[in-house]
């Protein structure tokens, strides 16, 4: 039954650049507006 | 065609098993689910439309709608998908978490086809109203706030689609009372007892509705003098929030439902799941009131007991649910011998390649992240005074429905469409790719909205702030950001149209499903019960969650001490 489940492929790393890319988005934003405040 | 793609193959008893899952399905269950989930794609379709024109507009370097017919457009894109794509995949999810998972008849088929059919007549009607308004009336937008006048014929499709909704909802509960009946010391399965709380709600909403528009309605046609625009706004928030209250129920029970089917979750803990869900029972509703933190009309006591107090009763089941379903996928797949023993390993190796469990993977973080933290920020009287009326206010609600309980609908019905309709999807790499890149593009689409609404105090519900006619005043710094909105915003629709040519592709040319989950349900794995098996990693994860929330929390009060002379 093991070899029955399927292998994710390179899939993970699709999943890990969607979520790096968004906390970089986030990131930036965060420091765009602390700019914005304190620059 | 239609009526083919509804139909089955079932035994003289009119049931069928399910291959994968095992559950006895019953083509009176079954063909309603079918009907509910592709008309909520029509709506699909049709709000996305609208959402592109939208976004090009508040793109203002594009400003590709004239004022009058953005809100044409901003009001069939809010009650497009908003509404009718919400709610006829939550009637759906009834049916599913009712009967489907009962394994019984779903009881008074006949007023789940009058619900139907009052549904979509009224939908027809309210986007006719919207589409044809003309002075004196307004268009709605989702709010129809009285004393503005929208047509009547708005307000009676409003009245006859929520008791359109009330009626298809009956057999459900039906259904409920008649397993209660028969097995009155057993348990509801908890994806039956998350629909049960979903329905519940959904019946404290919709009567809402009802207390809202029949009077407003009947006020639009003369009979009623006056309406009280106050005791509107307070009446309207039970049904203009219980909708999306609704949405979270159903969206949290498809996440237990979905994770459990393709990546071999558990419950760790039936109790404290169901614990939580009675604390949206309770507290819920109260979320409600965020939406009038600015309004003159109620006190100051009131907004912070129903806001700053009760609410809280929510916040607390949402990071429940937050910590047990990505809890319930660690120690499931460990029980079964998945991705080795270390901190990640049975995240590294969950079916990230099937867009069933991506898109519900990627709606669980990014509904936490985006939709919740912004959420419970807004929803405190204190802090809601920087967002109120902002972009912001878009920015956290397309956090929640277009990230969240959108791409969990998604990821549901790619499975109704392989388990129910028997389907193969077609294109089969670009399914695989659709939840990340639909995921990626409209978070960042939710994050542009906040940071125009925030740092720039940028205008909800206005498509021109950066040439605002006589006056020099601007929203102009905040350009970039709508820019980056507009953007993303179109690769979203983009990726929503893959998703819709997947799914209605997949109907029409699919070969027949090979039935199959990523991880076949009979791999049971250890003996050992689930909550033995070690869940660090969504430990580690949750801290780092909470980690995230107290930074967002401490910058808010930041900024709020600033607030003067805060983007100056």
């Amino acid at each position: 039954m093991r070899d029955e489940v399927e292998d994710n492929g390179p899939w993970f790393g699709v999943f890990v650049f969607v979520i790096v890319l968004l906390f970089a988005a986030a990131g930036a934003a965060v420091v765009h507006s602390l700019m914005a405040t304190f620059g | 065609m239609a009526i083919g793609l509804l139909e089955g193959t079932y035994g003289p008893d009119g049931f069928r098993t399910c291959e994968v899952t095992g559950l006895k399905i019953h083509r009176s269950a079954e063909v309603p689910l079918k009907l509910f989930g592709l008309t909520a794609v029509v709506a699909l379709i049709l709000g996305g439309t609208a959402a592109l024109l939208v976004a090009l507009t508040r793109w203002e370097a594009v400003g590709l709608l004239r004022p009058t017919q953005f809100y044409k457009y901003l009001s069939l894109h809010a009650w497009n998908l908003l509404i009718f794509w919400m709610v006829f995949m939550e009637v759906g999810i009834l049916y599913v978490g009712g009967p489907i998972v009962l394994g019984r008849k779903l009881p008074g088929t006949r007023l789940a086809r009058i619900g139907w059919v009052v549904m979509v007549a009224s939908a027809v009607l309210i986007e006719y109203a919207i589409w044809t308004t003309a002075y004196p009336n307004q268009q709605p937008l989702l709010t129809s706030y009285a004393p503005m006048k929208s047509s009547a014929l708005f307000y009676l499709g409003v009245d006859t689609f929520i008791l359109g909704t009330v009626v298809a909802a009956l057999p459900f509960f039906a259904c409920i009372w008649q397993e209660k009946s028969e097995n009155p010391n057993g348990t509801l399965p908890l994806v039956t007892f998350g629909a049960f709380v979903t329905g519940i709600i959904a019946v404290e909403a919709l009567l809402g509705g009802l207390i809202t528009y029949v009077p407003t309605f009947l006020w639009r046609i003369g009979v009623v003098e006056h309406i009280d625009a106050a005791w509107y706004r307070q009446m309207y928030w039970i049904i203009g929030h219980g909708t999306q209250q609704i949405n979270l129920a159903a969206m949290i029970t498809s996440w237990y439902f979905m994770t459990h089917l393709t990546a071999g979750a558990e419950v760790v803990s039936e109790k404290v799941s169901r614990g939580a869900f009675i604390l949206y029972l309770f507290f819920i509703n109260m979320g409600a009131a965020h939406h009038l933190m600015a309004d003159p009309a109620l006190t100051a006591g009131w907004k912070m007991w129903n806001t700053s107090y009760a609410m809280y009763g929510a916040v607390l089941a949402s990071l429940i649910h937050a910590f047990a379903i990505p809890a319930g996928i660690e120690a499931g797949r460990r029980k079964r011998g998945l991705g080795g023993d270390s901190w990640f390993g049975w995240l590294r190796t969950a079916p990230w390649h099937d867009p069933g469990f991506s898109a519900t993977a990627l709606s669980i973080i990014l509904f936490g992240y985006l939709g919740g933290i912004t959420g419970v920020l807004m929803g405190q009287m204190q802090l809601n005074t920087m967002r109120h009326n902002t972009l912001a206010v878009p920015g956290h609600f397309h956090g929640t429905v277009a990230v969240g309980t959108t791409l969990a609908f998604m990821g549901l019905l790619y499975y109704v469409i392989r388990l129910f309709f028997r389907k193969e999807w077609i294109l089969d790499r670009l399914a695989r790719l659709q939840p990340y890149l639909y995921g990626a593009a409209m978070s960042i689409a939710s994050m542009a909205m906040m940071e125009a609404g925030i740092v720039y105090g940028v205008p909800r519900r206005d498509p021109v702030t950066t040439s605002i006619p006589g006056t020099s005043f601007s929203f102009s710094a905040a350009s970039p950001m709508l820019a980056i909105l507009g953007i993303a915003a179109a690769v979203a629709v983009l990726a929503g149209a893959i998703f819709v040519l997947v799914a209605v592709g997949s109907l029409l040319f699919g070969k027949e499903a090979r039935m199959r989950v990523p991880v076949p349900l009979s791999l049971t794995g250890s003996e050992r019960p689930v909550h033995d098996f070690s869940m660090r990693g969504t430990l580690a994860m949750g801290l780092f969650f909470m980690l995230v929330f107290v930074l967002f929390y401490a910058m808010d009060w930041m900024w709020l001490s600033r607030l003067w002379t805060f983007g100056t």
